[in-house]
């Protein structure tokens, strides 16, 4: 008999809550409170008996979400004199889209909306050159001034980033001692060569603001969450996820946040990856499809692709390592709307959970993706979300009328449906180009509460081996925090050429890293369950871009010294890229170490046979799918069986989500109980 | 062709025209009304001198300090 494990991804509508005990899955829904995030959580705890877990592993929008929408706290930031304005300055690059636009802004810049306004960005009279020599020192008296009138404004954390502090940062230590000083202890600080000593300035200062603001939004709300759920009778191991879902202890998590606040869809991600290793199939394209937007991971052989960086909003970036997932503002609650030219579009504007979909009946009077399905038959009015929502179709019908176009109330729902399809199969064939791949080599897993009624369309658009729609598709993400192991990390940025001779270099920098490693963690007795990985970020000579997370074998770099760095790094190239330039030299120039302590897992179980032709629990009228009504069987997911198969049209009803198979498809029930759908022979 | 005059002072700037009260954000009594160059072209601000926070902000002569000849 396994351990009691729990799960929760905090969404922006739902709190999803999975709990896994003697091996069966059992999950929860729960409206999310923006105001007061922790009581969805322990409310899903509680309703599923929290008393007897092991774990409960934690997956949160929170941080995301108060980024884009500002609500931020008041924070300083204090950097080199004359390089303030980095902050609104970014990378300097413009989205391709906006190129000749005279009136684009940057999203985070003084002109918009600054994370940090501008007279709470103090400069600092000093200078590190890039070797690590001092040019100016640290003129001690300024910098006590400046904070000192950063503490009138009444500031409530401090981000400190100083040019060259990657290599060396006595200015910045100095800094940090001062700001205990003025600020007194306790007080959020945050220093650029704690946060993640990397190079190029302009990423580590937005990763150190972002880090600083994150203490401020998760150490309150961990702590009510901890203490709140040990009183729920909760004794077990409160763990956060981190951007690639790993697991880390949450008062480690809530020492560098930074790392904790894309979560939600890498934990997608380790979800696909759990479930294709279960069914043996590593080669996958992840489509969550929830309110807002549908996130598109892509997983080749098992793995999917971790970067060294993320953009929250376009070129504001967090330096942590990530898995890729890209986004397209298209899901359940995007909203239907007609351009001044008289195309009907969908998205990117979202209901979102406040006020939601027209059919909500919660003051919403714009049509949304989920009002098309409604009156296209797909949906229950009666069984949505479990029966915590009922539709209205009146509104719905009433919300695609007030459109002001000259299209049928039909071609309306119709046509949105359709758009809506072809903006999420846009994004995915996207996401495979972009890597050199097809995907006729891979399958669609359908998540996320709208992923199964979308996708079957899309499939169809993206010629795509099949569509796997996994077991309890509406909280797959959730499952997928039990599928991952606890991660620790450190890394620091060194510029250098991988020559046959720099192999003793190599050495002293990943021992050296390994090092810091043990010592922070003091692992003891469980040193010898740890599995350590090396990997550096790289790339070739002349670019100005890495490619991140080199894998780095010990026993291929002893036999073979740095050459067998730069075949991995070409290898890893061509494989993100689908081309190489094996003739030009590598220079490596972040260096990784990970400590790596596997955890007790989710182990998909196998579904028991079904008769092969499972029976209807009643039919349903399609609309708008074709020109002609159709009636389609529905079938109870919990009544198949392993090898049953559906030909479609067929709906299959679940709790909390809802599967469409289209006609010309067919719907085979997998060994685990995944239901497969390919184009019908 | 122009013949501009050295500048006689080791930086530029424009000249600040103190106003009374204080800042709302740190409490200090400096603050100053004068010209800046921002996004969006020229603005006359009242920042304070202290933390530089702005206490208004409203649109500035179009060119700056540089009057056209043919102006009036």
């Amino acid at each position: 008999m396994g351990r009691t494990l729990f799960s929760v991804d905090v969404g922006g509508t739902f709190t999803d809550v999975v709990m896994v005990r003697d091996g069966d899955i059992h999950v929860t829904k729960v409206p999310s409170n923006a105001a007061a995030t922790h009581l969805p959580v322990i409310e899903g705890a509680r309703r599923l008996g929290v008393q007897d877990a092991a774990v409960f592993n934690h997956a949160s929008t929170k941080g995301l979400n108060a980024v884009l929408t500002r609500s931020l706290p008041k924070i300083g930031f204090v950097t080199t004199q004359g390089h303030r304005d980095m902050l609104d300055a970014g990378r300097c690059m413009r989205p391709m889209d906006n190129q000749t636009d005279a009136r684009w802004h940057r999203p985070f810049g003084d002109a918009a909306r600054p994370l940090v306004r501008r007279y709470l960005r103090r400069g600092i009279h000093e200078r590190i050159l890039a070797t690590g020599a001092v040019l100016i020192g640290l003129d001690e008296a300024q910098a006590r001034a400046e904070l000192e009138i950063l503490k009138r404004c009444g500031i409530q954390g401090l981000a400190i980033c100083l040019i060259n502090s990657f290599v060396n940062p006595a200015h910045e230590q100095a800094l940090l001692a001062l700001a205990r000083e003025v600020f007194g202890p306790g007080f959020p600080v945050s220093a650029s060569f704690q946060v993640g000593p990397r190079a190029k300035e302009y990423a580590r200062a937005s990763t150190t603001v972002i880090d600083v603001m994150m203490k401020l939004i998760y150490d309150d709300y961990a702590h009510v969450l901890d203490s709140q759920l040990r009183a729920a009778g909760f004794a077990g191991n409160l763990n956060f996820a981190d951007c690639t879902a790993a697991l880390i202890p949450w008062r480690d998590a809530v020492s560098a946040p930074h790392r904790i606040l894309f979560a939600g869809p890498a934990a997608g991600a380790a979800a696909c990856r759990g479930l294709g290793a279960a069914i043996g199939d590593g080669n996958l394209i992840g489509c969550d499809v929830g309110g807002t937007s549908t996130d598109v991971t892509v997983l080749v052989n098992g793995a999917p692709f971790i970067n060294d960086s993320f953009e929250i909003e376009h070129d504001l970036l967090v330096n942590t390592l990530s898995t890729e997932v890209a986004s397209v503002g298209a899901g359940g609650g995007s909203i239907v709307s007609v351009s001044p030219s008289g195309d009907l579009r969908v998205g990117p504007q979202s209901a979102g959970a406040t006020p939601g979909p027209a059919c909500y009946g919660r003051g919403g009077t714009r049509p949304t993706v989920t009002d098309a399905c409604l009156l296209m038959g797909i949906l229950d009015p009666d069984g949505f979300a479990d029966g915590q929502i009922r539709l209205d179709a009146a509104a719905a019908g009433a919300a695609f009328d007030s459109l002001e176009c000259r299209m049928s109330q039909a071609e309306r729902v119709r046509f949105a449906w359709k758009i809506a399809q072809n903006n999420i199969a846009e994004e995915i064939s996207r996401c495979a180009l972009r890597h050199g791949l097809d995907t006729r080599d891979f399958s669609l897993m359908a998540f996320g509460a709208a992923g199964p009624m979308l996708l079957a369309g899309v499939l169809e658009l993206v010629k795509a081996r099949r569509l796997i729609v996994p077991p309890h598709p509406g909280l797959f993400s959730a499952i997928g925090l039990l599928s991952t192991d606890f991660v620790y990390a450190n890394s620091r940025s060194q510029y250098l050429m991988l020559m046959p001779d720099t192999g003793p270099q190599l050495e002293a920098i990943f021992g050296a890293l390994e090092a810091q490693l043990r010592e922070r963690l003091n692992l003891g007795d469980a040193a010898a369950e740890v599995t350590i990985r090396r990997s550096f970020d790289g790339r070739l000579a002349g670019q100005s871009w890495e490619t991140p997370f080199i894998n780095v074998d010990p026993a291929a770099l002893k036999a073979r010294g740095p050459a067998a760095l730069t075949d991995e790094f070409h290898a890893e190239y061509a494989r993100r890229n689908g081309v190489s330039f094996a003739q030009i030299p590598v220079q490596a120039v972040t260096w990784r170490v990970q400590m790596i302590v596997a955890t007790e897992k989710l182990a998909w179980r196998a579904l028991p046979a079904g008769t092969g032709k499972p029976t209807p629990i009643g039919q349903r009228t399609l609309r708008h799918l074709d020109a002609e009504e159709i009636t389609a069987p529905v079938y109870q997911r919990a009544a198949l069986g392993a090898g049953d198969t559906i030909a479609g049209p067929a709906l299959i009803i679940e709790p909390l989500a809802t599967t469409l198979i289209i006609p010309r498809q067919v719907a085979r029930i997998g060994t685990v109980g995944e239901i497969v759908i390919t184009e019908a022979p | 062709m122009h013949n501009f005059p050295r500048p006689t002072t080791a930086t530029v700037s424009s000249a600040r025209t103190p106003v009374p009260g204080t800042c709302p954000e740190c409490g200090a009594e400096s603050l100053a009304r004068y010209r800046v160059m921002s996004e969006g072209g020229w603005w006359l601000v009242v920042k304070c001198g202290q933390c530089l926070h702005s206490v208004s902000r409203e649109p500035g002569p179009l060119l700056g300090a540089f009057v056209p000849l043919g102006a009036p």
